[in-house]
């Protein structure tokens, strides 16, 4: 089984973050695996393992050529990566982004295409399907669970209440949510193993992708910071305190 | 000499970090209590072995080993980093985690040991199914070797060991033991398994740290077979200069991390902590300690390194590994101190990992080889006494 992973490399979130001019994140120096797709890459290589082989296929976009988050995911086990680096990708919208990874993806031979739901830097959230609209995909989302049958993937949808199951044929793209599945740790040997598997890196123009403005037909017009936290209600217990906690939870609507 | 961390040591140092956010710290966490007030007690030993197997499964035990038997295959300089991570992580339960000495597997069973040996020990070892001790120390051999009255007679097919010993680190927990013990023309390494008839394992010696591994062990008309002869009989001490004196490279980088953590911590509190009004940072004194603890850091740090590097070139290092070794274990003793002043009255409290860190430092003088045994070797070997 053919699946190809979709990885974001993001700056570390424990670390300083900046923005552009533009209100879009800088992306300069080492970037790392989003911690989103390391749950896509384990899914992906325990699909391999059970089907008994296959490749798992990373496909990534970068504005700096940096490949630690690559590599990364290629220490876990994952066999090969597509990096596409563009000096005009920084600031990519969205549609732009899902227009570049389709056509890195159609490079290869595939069965699943695995994503995260959103990653953790940018919280968009519309790739995934954008991708599967590109390229003529069932779009199965929000995968806690993923089951292949032959040509058919079943999988378990997380929703508020619980989950729908929900079937399609393959080839599929299917995003899946965080903490579905403990990712492993690369290895020593997985980091060594690592240096020697093919990374090739592209530009947009090998992909023969045609996109219109890599800023799309979106603009970040500003950014504020979050309101602060506002000061909380003391209540002082005269013996009906819990009355004025009741209340309030009631006028929340969490009771 | 170029001292960049490459980038797959990076990349593993990154893992390892990771890992003990993961596994590490929430079994801290849920262990604070006993951790705090009793040290490590048989059941968190059994907790520290649950991350062991953990980091056997990642990949990350042995990394010091070669590659032939399952190890990583890493230089001293590439364990410097990884070493520096587990110790600058501040968390105790990571002991047992890469298999340094004297848990784990080591170069001298790698290069002396038989096939019997490898199969017997080494191969467990480096799996994470068995762990050792180094039975060295008796009450009259300290720092004096020569001092080792723990006797080995010939008998048929093997040796009778009887004898005392005691401090041994890992000796209530391992599988069997490495025992430094006095032959005809010499010293001889025997490996005895825990449960041979004769080897009796004393009770746990507390100590300081709290890490109570340490325990007396007797040998009682103990029974080794010659198989069970590490390298030539009479050669111990050869081998153990050879072999395990690296370990002091490990305590300096462990107290490197270990100091690392602590200037971190104090930065912070002196950033955080107010008094008259501003933050106890602003006054030159805490600037001090601080500038002075990131100074002999920066020292101790550069000479580990150098040291590591060069025995990585296959250079002789005796001198620089007691210099490093002297120096980075007395550093970090000076760092924690500072660093339990600049928390005041909570670095005085248990609940304060400070606190910890302060006792966990002052053995670090002491094990591997005294701060008096390091000058007393610089010193030889500039040519000076006997």
């Amino acid at each position: 089984m053919n699946i190809v992973v979709l990885v974001k490399q993001i700056p570390d979130p424990a670390g300083p973050q900046e923005l552009n001019a533009d209100h879009t994140l800088k992306r300069e120096g080492k970037l790392i695996l989003d911690e989103s797709d390391s749950y896509g890459v384990e899914i992906a290589l325990q699909l391999r393992e059970s089907a008994g082989g296959g490749d798992v296929t990373l496909v990534s976009m970068a504005p700096n050529g940096e490949t630690s988050g690559l590599r990364t995911a290629l220490a876990m086990g994952a066999d090969d990566a597509i990096l596409v680096g563009d000096d005009a990708l920084p600031g990519a919208a969205a549609l732009t982004t899902a227009k570049v990874l389709a056509g890195a993806i159609g490079r290869k031979q595939y069965d699943l295409v695995i994503g995260a739901v959103e990653s953790s830097d940018g919280y968009v959230g519309v790739v995934p399907a954008m991708i599967a609209e590109l390229l003529g995909l069932p779009s199965l989302t929000f995968a806690k669970k993923i089951d292949i049958d032959g040509s058919v993937i079943r999988i378990e949808r997380q929703t508020e209440a619980g989950y729908d199951e929900v079937e399609g044929a393959l080839p599929a793209l299917v995003s899946v949510t965080a903490g579905v599945v403990e990712p492993r740790y690369p290895s020593f040997k997985g980091i060594m193993a690592a240096k020697k598997k093919p990374l090739e890196q592209v530009t947009v123009a090998d992909l023969g992708v045609s996109v219109p403005g890599f800023n799309g037909n979106e603009e970040v017009t500003s950014v504020e910071d979050a309101p602060a936290r506002a000061a909380g209600e003391k209540i002082e217990d005269d013996g009906t305190a819990f009355e004025r906690i009741v209340a309030f939870l009631d006028e929340q609507k969490v009771l | 000499m170029d001292f960049t961390v490459p980038d797959e040591v990076s990349d593993v140092c990154d893992a390892i970090a990771k890992f003990i956010d993961r596994e590490v710290r929430p079994l801290e966490e849920e262990h604070h209590t006993e951790l705090v007030t009793e040290g490590i007690t048989p059941h968190l030993y059994e907790v520290a072995k649950g991350v062991m197997a953990k980091s056997v499964e990642a990949g990350f035990y042995g990394l010091g080993m070669p590659t032939d038997i399952g190890g990583g295959g890493l230089g001293e300089l590439g364990m410097c980093f990884v070493r520096e991570t587990v110790a600058g992580s501040g968390a105790f339960l990571t002991m047992l985690m890469m298999g340094d000495l004297p848990f784990g597997p080591n170069r001298m069973l790698y290069e002396l040991g038989s096939e019997h040996q490898r199969e017997k020990y080494l191969l467990p070892l480096i799996a994470g199914e068995k762990t050792t001790c180094i039975a060295l120390t008796e009450p009259d051999a300290g720092s004096d070797l020569s001092g080792v009255r723990t006797r080995a007679e010939r008998a048929d097919g093997g040796w009778i060991l009887n004898g005392q010993k005691l401090f041994i680190t890992n000796a209530p927990y391992c599988d069997f033991a490495q025992v430094f013990a006095t032959t005809e023309g010499g010293h001889t390494i025997f490996l005895v398994d825990k449960d041979t008839p004769g080897f009796v394992v004393g009770p746990i010696q507390r100590s300081m740290g709290d890490d109570h591994l340490q325990s007396e062990v007797y040998f009682d008309d103990c029974f080794v077979p010659d198989e069970n002869v590490v390298g030539e009989a009479g050669h111990a001490f050869v081998y153990a200069a050879r072999f395990l004196s690296n370990e002091r490279i490990a305590i300096s980088s462990t107290a490197i991390g270990m100091a690392d953590w602590l200037v971190n911590a104090m930065v912070e509190q002196a950033q955080t902590r107010f008094q008259f009004g501003n933050p106890i940072g602003h006054n030159q004194a805490i600037q001090w300690m601080v500038a002075d603890s990131k100074m002999e850091l920066y020292a101790a740090r550069s000479m580990c390194y150098d040291t590591a590097w060069h025995a990585d070139e296959g250079d002789n290092v005796m001198d620089r590994v007691a210099m490093t070794k002297l120096f980075a274990t007395e550093m970090v003793g000076r760092v924690a101190d500072r660093a339990v002043q600049v928390f005041g009255g909570m670095g005085y409290m248990r609940d304060c990992p400070v606190e910890r860190f302060y006792r966990l430092a002052r053995v670090m003088r002491i094990a591997g080889g005294t701060s008096e045994i390091q000058r007393l070797m610089i010193a030889r070997l500039a040519g000076l006494g006997s």
